[in-house]
């Protein structure tokens, strides 16, 4: 009998000690990748911004880099610049770069390409980027000292200028832009420094990149993406499901969250990226000049109700911080919702309903607002059509207007509105320069306090007092907010797993940007990609599979035991009986 | 099938449409912009059609669409007929110098691309239903009024019309007495067909989200399940369907009762032959009535 029980324990020892399943992954490498994006970007140039929807510094920045890695990081990261020194007042910064960069078309990256770019952006045609070398900070000069260090020169002290500025601002080659007229007009693919090249783009249908093997990081993961433009939700994600596409820039509707979830090889993972939806008011149409009237408006939102009904739950409420809860600038503050406070400050106002119709008369007009809204985006206009239900309780009337999008920002750059709908984006509600800029050239805020804070904050030299200043500035948005912050919604992305899973969530940007496809970018940012938290969960199924083993092992020993006493017992009353 | 039975199955269906339209508030089970469920709720036997993305009842906005739709159709057919009569009328009868006038007028307006014209003018004027059916009406009349010209150039040389104009009638009164009822059957078919296109040129306007976003239409409701995924999900059989098929029936019930009238008024296609015959004719275009329909 000993040789059996030898055998069992032998056997048992076997189960237990066998490893798990799974261990870490390395980085794809995948060929091709296949992403739809829901709208064309132009040529991809520092000069081609388009607003929302669709992303666009994430797609420039495929081909183009920064000094430094992303203004969002909570430290600034180097990554065409090695190193940056301020001097003691933050007015002056030498900046090294990083020797043996290239451009796409072989020529060499030096510091003249830097220097060019800045005075280019701030001489040159306004775009998305260029007040961030004029305005906010005001760069006076970037001058080449030699070939690997440019020396910048702020009129007054930038302490941001590395985790910020220079991680903005993307770096064009002098070689080409030297030559070109009008930047706005200039159709040719780019040339830049980055992981990837643009070789083909066809408007309002597709985009393609190819891998740029020479890259100063090494070659990125995938060889070549395949960007079909894809402006309608459904036909995007139907193409997702059904695997001719690998995954979808627009962030999943909470409604598809389900469905999406148990598709097969599809993934959804929570990006981080910054948005929101806000409403820009002009205040210089009366009643909303009255600072009071505002404020009312603001209380009588109940932004809970937008979030639970709008996006089912998939979000948070508006802050009147205007800023993103997970910016590291962001000041918590919370908005009231208090229609009956609401309603006193706009009785204490003079603004009462005069003539009993249930709308609330303001110099013998009667109150009524009118929003403009995208046609195109169900969630803002659903947004609109409960917000105005909720200011009807405080009897004014919102009247509102959905416009294709064309129509729609002619009307807001003509300040042709009372209220507008907008989709705030990462730049907008994650970079505090940003914010100081947008104060005045979006958002028209007007505020005795706020100028004294702002002029503070362009004097101050560390980023302490700047974060400091602009949490007051924050404070201020309480009572006098710059806009209507109505909620932030979450920002899920699908993709398919079976076709690549490096991607990177970075805080700010969601997954698809150039660090999903550059090995060392997780490390450099301390984040995880989806493969390596999905290994968690495997290891985790690894542990349970172990649990299992175990007490199948044990059920084995004892029903071994269990034999082997029956037998022994038998064979004695056998012994017995004889 | 003959005319008049497809006739009576097209009135019986816009009878219907036109109850549920009228009494909609007696019919719907809910308000239906109030938000009476959770959203995306599927159909239960208190929302039979389920609910929409903010919890609007679907059966609910379904019936008081049918308002819209019809007073669309309706309002700018007869705002369409009218013009395209008076244009048709005069321009056949007249003809010289007011004829090119006239028709090079309605050679541009034929040449105007219509969906993204209206896009544009409903954006300019404001997103309210008096205006499209302004808008739509101004656009399609030139059809009507091109074809019913090509009749009056024929009537007006018929015997009784030269009789009248040799006894010394004026213009007017040959118009209206002696063209018009000639023309009349094409006209009932210009009619319904100008409907038609209306209520489907409402219908893309709103399916597109640019008409006025809380009326509630068949289009709009068609919006709001597209761009809320509901074709990639079960949601299609509820929120989907229902308007495109009201659409439909309304065209289509439109399109009977078109060609019933046409039946009655024009003898060459009454059914009084033998009934072989009736179903060869029936489905051979007539040369007067069956063209303008196509």
């Amino acid at each position: 009998m000993r040789p059996v029980l030898v055998g069992v324990l032998g056997l048992l020892m076997l189960i237990v000690l066998s490893p798990a399943t799974g261990g870490a992954q390395q980085t794809q490498e995948v060929e091709r990748l296949t992403i739809a994006t829901e709208a064309d970007k132009g040529n991809l140039t520092p000069y081609s911004f388009r607003p929302p929807p669709g992303l666009h510094s994430e797609l420039t920045n495929l081909i183009h880099d920064t000094l430094f890695l992303d203004p969002y990081t909570e430290e600034p990261i180097p990554w065409l610049a090695t190193e940056a020194t301020p001097n003691s007042d933050a007015t002056t910064w030498t900046v090294t770069l990083r020797d043996g960069v290239t451009w796409h078309d072989g020529e060499e990256f030096t510091a003249e390409d830097v220097a060019f770019t800045y005075e280019y952006y701030k001489e040159g045609p306004a775009n998305r980027y260029s007040h961030h070398a004029s305005e906010v900070p005001v760069i006076e000069s970037a001058e080449a000292l030699d070939a690997s260090t440019v020396e910048f020169t702020c009129e007054q002290p930038c302490p941001t200028l590395d985790l910020i500025t220079l991680a903005d601002l993307p770096i064009l080659p002098k070689h080409i832009w030297e030559n070109v007229d009008d930047p706005q007009t200039y159709t040719d693919l780019p040339v830049g420094t980055g992981p990837y090249k643009l070789v083909e783009y066809v408007e309002d249908q597709s985009y393609r990149f190819e891998a740029n093997e020479d890259y100063f990081l090494g070659p990125p993961t995938v060889q070549e993406i395949e960007m079909p433009i894809v402006p309608d939700p459904s036909s995007m994600f139907l193409a997702l499901e059904s695997g001719q596409v690998d995954t979808v820039t627009r962030n999943v509707p909470p409604e598809l969250e389900e469905r999406l979830g148990e598709t097969e090889n599809v993934e959804l993972v929570e990006g981080n990226r910054f948005s929101s939806i806000f409403y820009r008011f002009n205040a210089e149409r009366p009643p909303l000049d009255q600072q009071e009237f505002r404020r009312a408006l603001d209380m009588a939102i109940d932004r809970q109700e937008l979030v639970d009904t709008v996006l089912l739950g998939s979000g948070r409420v508006g802050s009147p911080s205007f800023m993103h809860p997970d910016s590291e600038w962001y000041r918590p503050e919370d908005a009231t919702f208090d229609p009956e406070q609401a309603q006193t400050i706009l009785d204490e106002a003079g603004i009462t309903d005069t003539d009993g119709d249930g709308i609330r008369e303001s110099d013998g007009e009667p109150v009524s607002l009118s929003v403009i809204v995208p046609a195109n985006d169900p969630q803002q206009i659903r947004t609109a059509e409960l917000i105005t239900q909720q200011l009807e309780e405080i009897g004014v009337e919102l009247q509102v207007e959905s416009l294709d999008p064309g129509t729609l920002s002619q009307r807001q750059n003509a300040r042709d509105f009372e209220l507008a709908s907008f989709q705030g984006v990462p730049h907008l509600l994650g970079d505090p320069t940003q914010m100081i800029e947008s104060l005045e050239s979006l958002l028209f805020y007007s505020n005795p306090e706020y100028e004294e804070l702002k002029s503070e904050w362009f004097q101050a030299s560390t980023v302490e007092q700047q974060s400091e200043l602009l949490s007051e500035i924050q404070a201020l948005f309480v009572d006098d907010p710059p806009a209507f912050t109505l909620y932030y919604p979450d920002t899920k992305y699908a993709y398919n797993s079976s076709a690549y899973d490096g991607w990177l969530p970075a805080e700010g940007h969601g997954i698809h940007h150039k660090w999903s496809l550059i090995p060392e970018a997780s490390e450099m940012m301390g984040i995880e990609r989806v493969s390596q938290s999905s290994t968690l969960e495997e290891n985790a199924s690894g542990g349970r599979a172990a649990v299992y083993a175990l007490v199948g092992a044990g059920v084995i020993a004892l029903l071994a035991l269990a034999v082997l006493l029956w037998r022994r017992s038998a064979r004695k009353t056998d012994d017995d009986q004889i | 099938m003959s005319g008049a039975l497809l006739g009576r199955i097209g009135a019986a269906t816009l009878t219907l449409f036109v109850v549920a339209a009228v009494f909609a508030p007696v019919l719907a089970p809910y308000d239906p912009t109030l938000r009476t469920a959770q959203p995306f709720e599927s159909p239960s036997l208190a929302h039979p059609l389920g609910a929409n993305d903010v919890g609007q009842d679907i059966l609910s906005e379904l019936i008081f669409a049918s308002r819209l739709s019809l007073t669309v159709g309706i309002v700018t057919a007869c705002l369409a007929t009218v013009l395209g009569v008076t244009v048709g009328v005069v321009s056949g009868y007249l003809r010289g110098p007011v004829d090119g006038v006239l028709m090079r007028g309605v050679d541009v307006i034929l040449s105007l691309p219509f969906l993204p014209l209206m896009i544009v003018l409903t954006a300019f004027l404001g997103q309210n239903t008096t205006n499209l059916i302004l808008v739509i009406g101004l656009l399609i009349w030139a059809r009507p009024a091109r074809l019913l010209r090509s009749q009056v150039l024929s009537v007006r040389e018929s015997g009784h019309v030269q009789a009248a104009r040799a006894m010394g009638a004026t213009h007017g009164y040959i118009m209206v007495r002696h063209i018009l009822p000639r023309i009349t059957p094409l006209v009932a078919a210009q009619f319904v067909r100008t409907a038609n296109v209306s209520i489907m040129l409402e219908a893309s306007l709103a399916f597109l989200g640019l008409s006025d976003p809380f009326q509630k239409s068949w289009g709009a409701i068609l919006f709001y399940a597209n761009a809320r995924s509901a074709f990639l999900a079960d949601a299609w059989l509820w929120w989907v369907l229902p308007p495109g098929l009201c659409i439909a029936a309304v065209v289509v019930s439109f399109a009977f009762l078109g060609y019933a009238l046409e039946e009655r008024v024009d003898p060459r296609l009454r059914s009084t032959r033998p009934e072989g015959e009736t179903l060869k004719d029936a489905e051979t275009p007539a040369p007067v009535g069956g063209g303008a329909l196509q």
